[in-house]
């Protein structure tokens, strides 16, 4: 057969009859060759009656250069022509009857006609996905989120964020205009699908027109195309439940013209759901070397450890959240953009913690029922002004935020009730420039970054804590911690990215200069301040840093061979002083922190990387005060000790196994790094459970371990994939508790599963499952202790969830939890149990939601966790068992 | 650890033997422009794209330009590339071989943005052509007819004997002369001819099919639709976890979508 295929193979048959006399048939066989007598192979062979009629046969030389051509014809002569590209056409009259040719071409300089294609339509690039929303809608669909999940590529993280092929995206745009910045979440949830035309998706997207034909981009963006030029949308959410009395409200109204756009919120709850949500800003610097204007709190109440599941079932809140967006576009290609956050809560936490503090020499109990109040006031805003020409790039960004927050705490012990009274409020002031510039053929891309923050906080406990240090061990009644900080920094930096072939170097030069202040006094009995200097700090600590950084990157046309290696030189310089304690500390350093990454593709099926590196840190102000500082009623705080400087080195190695058409995954990992720090962080703890931190200087090394394992297989005959995962990681460090040496030891083992089952079109089931053992052991360096004690954690959790599609307006779900924990004397094992109902009315179009939370009415949840010196075993008191019915409509 | 990492290093070192590679220089480049109807029901359907054959000494390729595009390595020198990678329906590249002993097609596949590449082999002798006396132009070539029947279709190929050359665009092959346009007869799938020319300098190519895993037509053919139905599902990402609620819309959706894609061009 397949001689028979191979032969018909070299031999392209063709039949024709001409005229109706009866013919003859005739085999032409031959041989084609070079000008040098190379068999040439590709030869096309035309045989025809003369030079100007059709054909009547014809073959294509083999490897070998032969042909072999049967026909059947009644003419007396045949014209054949043997052509190959690069060489003249060779032609001859021979006679109709079976004949073995030998044929030698010439080459020749004549170029085959070129047909030169019409430029303009070819180099347009298609490079925008429109989906047509009507196709994607079904009756279910409320909010543009609705649809956009549901696109190809697309993937919608439990936060909300997006992601388009694996990768976050990196613009959300609404009519081209980009209100929201990161906040997309706000459009995204509440556009009402019926406004909505189109979704487009803009692959390989470069927002900046400047770089647009200079450097590629991974990511891409969506863009919103609405039916009308002028469009007002949004939609409403109202809910009630019990017990006892909840209310849910949401009402989100919004605006879009060609040159004026605006979104405003107003959302309140007291059901625990996260309002935040939808303000949570998803938007990227790459850059990396921004300075934070996060919230700092440096003193605390004593909270309770929140549970690990959905806040909906424990926080205990009453919230309200206004903002509003607006974005005008000034002139072409400039656009200035506000957006406004207000957010109030007043949220409460009950429970209690049992904590044991293990030294080698004692254990000591500590017992705390907790109660908090908790009362956030948060300002935000942004002031965004936006120049993006094809020739030039302007992005000037101002942030404002302001906190006014308060926090009560009141905890009793076994014989004695202790009140804090917490106030810390913030303000954070950042400006962030950022300029594309050319500079003759280079484009230079220009940051710089300013800002301060400022926060005046203070801590009131009474009765007072720590006798024996501040108050001769007599008993007084209150102490409280004021601390002021303050913070200045700014960051300017130019670098350029170039590409060479298949290399990518992207150098850039910066100095950024910081400059952080700390005063903070100790107050006993009202007013009577402590004078000691040990319990004051007037800090000023200057840091600056000039860097060179310059990355290379490597990627091989196959894609086997992907190389990646960065090389940054700084020059930092640290400077320490406090006039309460004439120590000057100060540091100047030269460090260059390589860092390695190389992936090859090994096979089809197998791949593996290898990266390595190396960093410093030096010590943060947050770790260098040398006054006592009360960050939290039994914790006080301080070091004195020189500025911390640590060396990192970290390794991995991968290996990764994947067959797609079999569906097997496989991948195993291992890392390790090594850490060396000139400090040793020593805890002491006293009777009531009071921690005194200090740093001494002392050389040390800290190590880790870790071993990862991952796997899944889908099972194609029962629709379900099931994925098991393994990780064993191993560290080790010194440290000093009561004034002793102490190797410390941790073991961590976690074995997770999860299985996903589509049992049917109308239900689907899934389960995870997490089983952890964690296990401390310490040694004493000193033999006369005793030595070798262990503790060990194990923790189980298993949820199962079933989704029933009951009809194409309602589904309903159930799922079960179960939480345990070796450790817990009472309370170990936790189970949960929920529902969710939804219906979906046509006219008018109503989401009807009912959802009831915690059947079974657990009133509290345990947690137990431990570390180096202590384990720790948290009741949280949750929201009792509930009902809640909400209709949400679209407008 | 030491065994580990010298097993890293060892695999690195060492997976350079039995490979079979390609290795060519195209010389010619044939535009085509594809237009194509997914759903028989349904003339709205139509789409259009444009087709590149590249034509070397030992192997032509067949794909996508928009691949091209997308793949640096034909835009060689020119390192300011393009930010817009174009898109396309088409993710395969067909290669033939030349007039070799094998003979063979390969036509290689990689699921889009992943690193999942494959293959199968096929005899590139697919088709009986019956070679017509109609004549007409394309452009300045003068082409004659030809018809043939391949997967469930029937075709209508016009070739130019000026351009000695036995390709075509997709699988299409075995004419004395370059197919410049191809049709079935009711013209859900006609590839029109839209330019042809010399590159100068010549398009390296090479094809390392060592990463590329062996399977057959039917078998990529499923994989494709399982890729098409669920490609979130299909990546396989730990860290993607949609509910089974969104995931439902999900494949709901995909495979509403691709249940109008009834006419593909194997129709058998």
């Amino acid at each position: 057969m397949n001689n028979l295929n191979k032969y018909s193979c070299y031999i392209l048959l063709c039949l024709l009859f001409v005229g109706t006399k009866g013919y003859t048939q005739s085999v032409i066989t031959g041989k084609i060759f070079d000008e040098n007598n190379r068999e040439l192979s590709g030869a096309t062979i035309i045989i025809s009656t003369d030079s100007t009629s059709a054909i009547l046969a014809y073959g294509i030389s083999n490897e070998k250069g032969n042909f072999d051509i049967k026909l059947n014809s009644t003419s007396d002569s045949l014209f054949i022509k043997v052509s190959f590209i690069g060489y003249k056409t060779w032609a001859k009259t021979i006679e109709n009857k079976t004949s073995q040719l030998s044929v030698q071409l010439t080459p020749s300089s004549e170029e085959l006609k070129e047909v030169l294609i019409e430029a303009k339509i070819i180099e347009q690039r298609g490079d925008t996905l429109s989906f047509s929303v009507s196709a994607f809608k079904d009756q279910k669909d409320r909010v543009i989120a609705d649809i956009i999940k549901k696109l190809p590529g697309i993937e919608m993280r439990p936060g909300g964020q997006i992601y388009y092929n694996g990768k976050p995206i990196q613009k959300y745009y609404i009519e081209g205009l980009d209100l929201l910045e990161g906040r997309y979440s706000l459009a995204n949830e509440n556009l009402a699908v019926d406004d909505v035309s189109k979704v487009e998706i803009l692959e390989n997207h470069q927002p900046i027109k400047v770089l647009d034909s200079l450097e590629f981009s991974e990511r891409a963006s969506l863009n919103i195309k609405l039916k009308k030029e002028i469009t007002t949308s949004g939609t409403a959410e109202v809910g009630l439940g019990l017990a006892p009395l909840l209310w849910k409200a949401k009402i989100t109204p919004m605006i879009f013209t060609k040159k004026r756009q605006a979104i405003v919120t107003y959302q309140s709850n007291n059901t625990g759901s996260d309002v935040s949500r939808e303000i949570r800003d998803f938007s990227f610097d790459l850059s990396g070397n921004d300075f934070s204007i996060d919230k700092t709190n440096w003193l605390s109440i004593q909270k309770l450890s929140e549970p690990p599941f959905a806040q909906e079932r424990w926080l205990d809140n009453n919230v309200h959240l206004g903002s509003v967006n607006f974005l005008q576009r000034i002139k072409e290609d400039v656009d200035l953009k506000v957006n406004l956050s207000y957010l109030n809560d007043a949220q409460t936490q009950q429970g209690s913690t049992q904590t044991r503090f293990f030294t080698p020499t004692d254990t000591i109990n500590l017992i705390e029922k907790t109660n908090n109040d908790i009362f956030i006031n948060t300002l935000q805003s942004k002031f965004t002004l936006e120049k993006n020409t094809e020739k030039n790039y302007l992005k000037n960004q101002l942030e404002l935020n302001a906190f006014w927050d308060s926090q009560r705490g009141l905890i009793q012990q076994s014989d004695v009730t202790i009140h804090q009274n917490l106030n810390n409020p913030f303000t954070a002031i950042r400006n962030k420039l950022r300029v594309l510039k050319t500079l003759g053929k280079q484009l230079i891309t220009f940051r710089s970054n300013i800002g301060y923050t400022h926060a005046n906080q203070n801590l009131l406990v009474s009765p007072g804590q720590f006798e024996g240090i501040l108050n001769k061990s007599e008993p007084y009644s209150e102490i409280e911690q004021i601390l002021k900080t303050s913070h200045f920094f700014t960051n300017n930096s130019a670098g350029i990215t170039k590409g060479l072939g298949k290399f990518t170097i992207s150098p850039e030069i910066g100095f950024s200069i910081e400059k952080q202040q700390i005063d903070s006094d100790l107050f006993l009995n009202e007013n009577n301040q402590i004078s000691e200097t040990d319990f004051k700090n007037r800090l000023d600590f200057v840091t600056s840093n000039l860097y060179f950084k310059n990355a290379f990157r490597f990627k091989s046309n196959d894609e086997t061979w992907n190389l990646r290696l960065s090389t940054p030189l700084s020059l930092k310089s640290f400077k320490l002083d406090d006039e309460n304690i004439l120590v000057k500390r100060k540091i100047e350093r030269l460090v260059f922190e390589p860092n390695f990454y190389v992936k090859k593709k090994l096979s089809a099926f197998l791949e593996s990387s290898i990266s390595a590196g190396l960093n410093y840190d030096f010590g943060e102000v947050q770790q260098l005060y040398y006054g006592f500082i009360l960050t939290n009623y039994r914790n006080l705080q301080r070091y004195n000790a020189p500025i911390a400087q640590q060396v990192n080195q970290k390794y991995n190695g991968t290996l990764s196994y994947r067959n797609p058409l079999k569906r097997l995954f496989f991948s195993g990992s291992y890392s390790y790094t090594l850490a060396n720090n000139n400090l040793l962080y020593s805890n002491q703890i006293s009777e009531n459970g009071a921690n005194v931190l200090q740093a001494i200087e002392k050389d040390n090394f800290s190590n880790s371990n870790n071993f990862n394992l991952n796997g899944s297989k889908y099972f194609s005959k029962i629709n379900t994939t099931l994925k098991l995962s393994a990780n064993y990681s191993v560290t080790k460090r010194e440290q000093l508790l009561n004034g002793n040496f102490v190797d410390v030891g941790n073991k961590n083992f976690r074995l997770s599963g999860s299985l996903d089952a589509e049992i049917s079109s109308w239900l689907t089931v899934t389960y995870n499952g997490i089983f952890s053992v964690y296990e401390t052991a310490f040694e004493n360096a000193q033999p006369a202790l005793p030595t070798g004690r262990i503790q060990q954690i194990k923790t189980n959790k298993h949820t199962v969830d079933a989704f029933f599609y009951l009809a194409d307006n309602q589904y309903f779900s159930g799922g079960g939890e179960y939480y345990g924990n070796s450790l817990s004397e009472e309370n170990a094992n936790n189970y949960f149990v929920n529902f969710s109902y939804q219906y979906t009315f046509e006219k008018p179009k109503i989401d009807l939601n009912i959802g009831w939370n915690n059947i079974l009415n657990t009133d509290e949840f345990v947690n137990a966790y431990t570390n180096e010196f202590s384990y720790v075993e948290s009741r949280y008191q949750l929201r009792p068992s509930q009902v809640v019915a909400s209709l949400k409509f679209s407008f | 650890m030491k065994t580990f990492c010298s097993i890293l290093l060892l695999c690195f070192v060492f997976n350079n033997g039995f490979s079979q590679k390609l290795k060519d220089h195209f010389n010619y480049k044939v535009m085509y422009k594809l237009t194509y109807q997914l759903d028989s029901t349904d003339v709205d359907s139509e789409k259009s794209e444009y087709m590149t054959l590249f034509l070397g000494d030992d192997y032509s390729m067949y794909s996508s330009r928009a691949k091209t595009l997308a793949n640096q390595v034909v835009y060689n020198g020119n390192t300011a590339h393009t930010s817009r990678a174009a898109l396309t329906y088409f993710h395969y590249e067909i290669i033939k071989e030349k007039e070799k002993e094998t003979r063979q097609l390969f036509y290689t596949l990689k699921v889009p943005k992943m690193q999942d590449h494959f293959y199968y082999v096929q005899d590139k002798n697919l088709f009986d052509w019956k070679v017509e006396n109609e004549t007409k132009f394309i452009k300045e070539y003068k082409v004659q007819k030809a018809t043939t029947s391949f997967a469930g279709r029937e075709y209508v190929a016009w070739f130019a004997t000026e351009i000695p050359i036995s390709d075509g665009p997709y699988k299409f092959n075995g004419l004395p002369g370059l197919i410049l346009e191809i049709y079935d007869t009711e013209k859900h799938w006609n590839f029109e001819f839209f330019g042809f020319k010399k590159l100068s300098p010549k398009m390296q190519f090479k094809l390392n099919l060592n990463q590329y895993v062996e399977t057959t037509q039917e078998e990529l053919q499923d994989l494709w639709y399982r890729y098409r139905r669920d490609p979130m599902g299909y990546a396989n990402n730990p860290n993607v976890k949609a509910s089974p609620e969104v995931k439902r819309k999900l494949v709901e959706a995909f495979t509403k979508m691709l249940e109008k894609e009834n006419n593909p061009l194997e129709f058998e």
